[in-house]
């Protein structure tokens, strides 16, 4: 009778019917951060250099390569010997994005702000001219920024790792998934670039996929809807002289010639930028709603297509015939595994293949392209040729540069990693 | 609960032993199968929650009501054991539960005890316990199951018929441990664990020989 006893107590000691499920989930979600625009006024400095964290968009200037921290900073690295390249300094800039350099002035976003900076010494650089209220918002590795002009207040949002424990009901309607709280999520790929060819001068090299670019004595910034033109003729004072509106989804911008290539996810402006002070819409080569950066070489573009957050589409990469600006027409589609940057100098195509590694193909020929190398085994999203022995490329582990003059054996120079 | 195993332990260990040392007396006991099948009514509870959105510190996710249901499963078993004493039986209990989402297949040590009789041809009160773990099958393609504790008291009736065997009627109370773990994950969605306790009132009929 004891043990009955014992039985029956267990029993109505943990008599409850009902079903206790707990899921504990980690996550990452975005949390809202608000600045005040006062704040952004001395908020560049330079500090020491630091690790890699998250990399994004690259660009070479001279033997100096600037390495973008999203919305952190950016990574001075002096590079004339690409097989052991030097951290000089880490340049706190708060909301950067992008950049573009030309004559030892570095133009960078500062959330609203366009800022001139004098990187003569770049140990210490100095701010040199600034345009406030230039940007309203931005989106980078697929999260958002806004300002509101009424409050002065820029709210961006920050990725956090979140760990929280919620009762759940027990599978009973499906998953539950998390909620984010704001700011926009897309493709993280977003900002992967390569390599344009025809900038001239002393400017340097961002990527296919940079929002920046300079022409003769302009700089050229799209945003996500507009194409902004600045005339930076005298460097200190850098003056907004145009704005094109553009419609939604522009991505990249490309100079070629006396043209502008204009990436959005819907297709490829072309406009003529003869008059480099307005420059004028030609023609749009339209395509599925994909990420595409785009790059051009001897009157072909090269644009790559890839299914992602920004839309479904096959992945693939199209070369058009861009010989006659007003009507481009396709020439050839060439399956791809998932297509990122790309760049393309003297018929080497280097493409990069996100976490299927980095592909070089010969070009001469657009209706039969050839693959010359195929490296696996690295996670590559942005590449840039410097010249035609000198590739640079930029993946989730760090930053490769190699030796590319015989493009089926390409030679690793340096590294620098990512510090996670 | 914890007084229970113990006794369940020198129970079988006892039986084990004389089952070693004399073998033929191994037949003496004899086979009792008891299968049944039945019904695991529960309670499930949705609960809501509220995302605190426009703040610059995380705030977990807070409580904003619930909405409960009742589910039912369908739930088989099948007692095999020896008669080791004239009232109590000892063995192993299997079977298959269906579980919203996983299919569970216990694996138990079980304990048959006839508590009440009036007579020996007479209606009896039964009492048993089925303790063990619960192997568990996969079910959704984003997940991985896992099984747990099974712990399963019941009371019953045992009509025995004419030829020796009883018709059984049993209520009692099942608990079972699953462990669900998303196998699905990306750059946002990193890891996902779910712990369910599942608590169920067990109604079940069957056959004893």
């Amino acid at each position: 009778m004891k043990k009955l006893l014992i039985l029956f107590s267990t029993v109505f000691l943990n008599w409850s019917c009902t079903d206790d499920c707990t899921q504990t989930r980690t996550y990452r979600t975005t949390i809202p951060i608000s600045i005040g625009q006062e704040q952004l006024k001395n908020s560049i400095t330079t500090k020491e250099p630091q690790d890699l964290v998250n990399p994004s968009k690259i660009y070479a200037y001279e033997n100096y390569l600037i390495i973008c921290e999203t919305k952190k900073g950016l990574h001075i690295i002096d590079n004339s010997n690409p097989s052991s390249p030097l951290k000089l300094s880490f340049l706190n800039i708060p909301g950067v994005i992008d950049m573009a350099v030309k004559d030892n002035i570095l133009y960078v976003d500062n959330y609203t702000d366009l800022v001139a900076l004098d990187i003569s010494n770049p140990k210490s650089i100095t701010e040199v001219g600034r345009l406030k209220n230039m940007f309203n918002n931005g989106m980078v590795d697929g999260i958002s920024w806004y300002f509101d002009p009424y409050s002065k207040i820029i709210t961006d949002y920050e990725l956090k790792t979140v760990t929280e424990t919620v009762k759940t009901n027990c599978g009973q309607n499906g998953t539950v998934w998390p909620v984010f709280r704001g700011g926009m999520l897309e493709d993280r790929a977003y900002n992967s670039s390569s390599g344009p060819t025809g900038t001239t001068g002393t400017s340097g090299k961002g990527g296919s996929m940079a929002r920046f670019t300079i022409h003769e004595d302009y700089l050229y910034a799209v945003t996500q809807s507009d194409l902004m033109v600045f005339n930076i003729k005298v460097g200190q004072k850098p003056d907004s002289v145009n704005t094109v509106k553009m419609g939604w989804g522009i991505e990249t911008i490309f100079p070629y010639k006396d043209k502008l290539f204009v990436g959005s996810n819907t297709g490829m402006y072309i406009f003529d930028n003869s008059n480099p002070a307005s420059p004028e819409r030609l023609s749009i080569f339209q395509h599925a709603r994909a990420c595409d950066p785009v790059v051009v070489e001897n009157d072909k573009a090269y644009v790559t297509l890839r299914s992602g957050w920004c839309g479904a589409s096959p992945n693939q990469m199209d070369i058009i015939d861009v010989n006659n600006l007003s009507s481009p027409f396709l020439i050839k589609s060439y399956q791809m595994q998932n297509p990122h940057g790309l760049s393309v100098l003297n018929s080497k195509l280097t493409l990069c293949e996100g976490e299927f590694g980095l592909k070089t193909y010969d070009v001469k020929d657009a209706m039969d392209i050839k693959l010359q190398q195929h490296i696996k085994d690295i996670n590559a999203f942005d590449v840039i040729q410097l010249d035609a022995s000198h590739l640079l490329m930029i993946g989730k582990d760090g930053l490769y540069q190699y030796d590319n003059s015989d493009p089926k054996n390409l030679k690793l120079l340096s590294k620098i990693e990512v510090k996670r | 609960m914890k007084k229970i195993i113990p006794i369940l332990l020198i129970l079988s260990i006892f039986s084990f032993q004389k089952t070693e040392a004399q073998t033929k007396k191994l037949f003496k006991y004899p086979f009792v199968n008891q299968t049944e099948f039945g019904v695991l009514f529960g309670r499930n509870k949705e609960t809501y929650y509220y995302y605190p959105y426009y703040s610059s510190v995380y705030y977990p996710p807070s409580s904003n009501g619930f909405n409960i249901q009742n589910v039912a499963s369908l739930s088989l078993q099948t007692f095999n054991g020896f008669q080791v004493r004239k009232k109590t039986s000892i063995g192993i209990t299997t079977g298959l539960d269906a579980y919203n989402s996983v299919l569970i297949v216990p694996i138990a040590a079980g304990f048959r005890h006839v508590l009440f009789e009036k007579n020996e041809k007479g209606a009896k009160l039964q009492t048993g316990l089925d303790a063990g773990f619960g192997i568990a099958n996969n079910a959704n393609s984003n997940e991985n199951a896992k099984g747990g504790i099974l712990l399963n008291p019941a009371v019953g009736f045992k009509f025995p018929t004419k030829n020796g065997s009883s018709w059984l009627v049993n209520f009692g109370y099942k608990y079972q441990f699953i462990e669900i773990t998303q196998n699905y994950s990306d750059d946002y969605n990193i890891s996902t664990v779910e712990t369910r306790n599942l608590k169920r009132f067990s109604v079940k009929v069957g056959f004893e020989f």
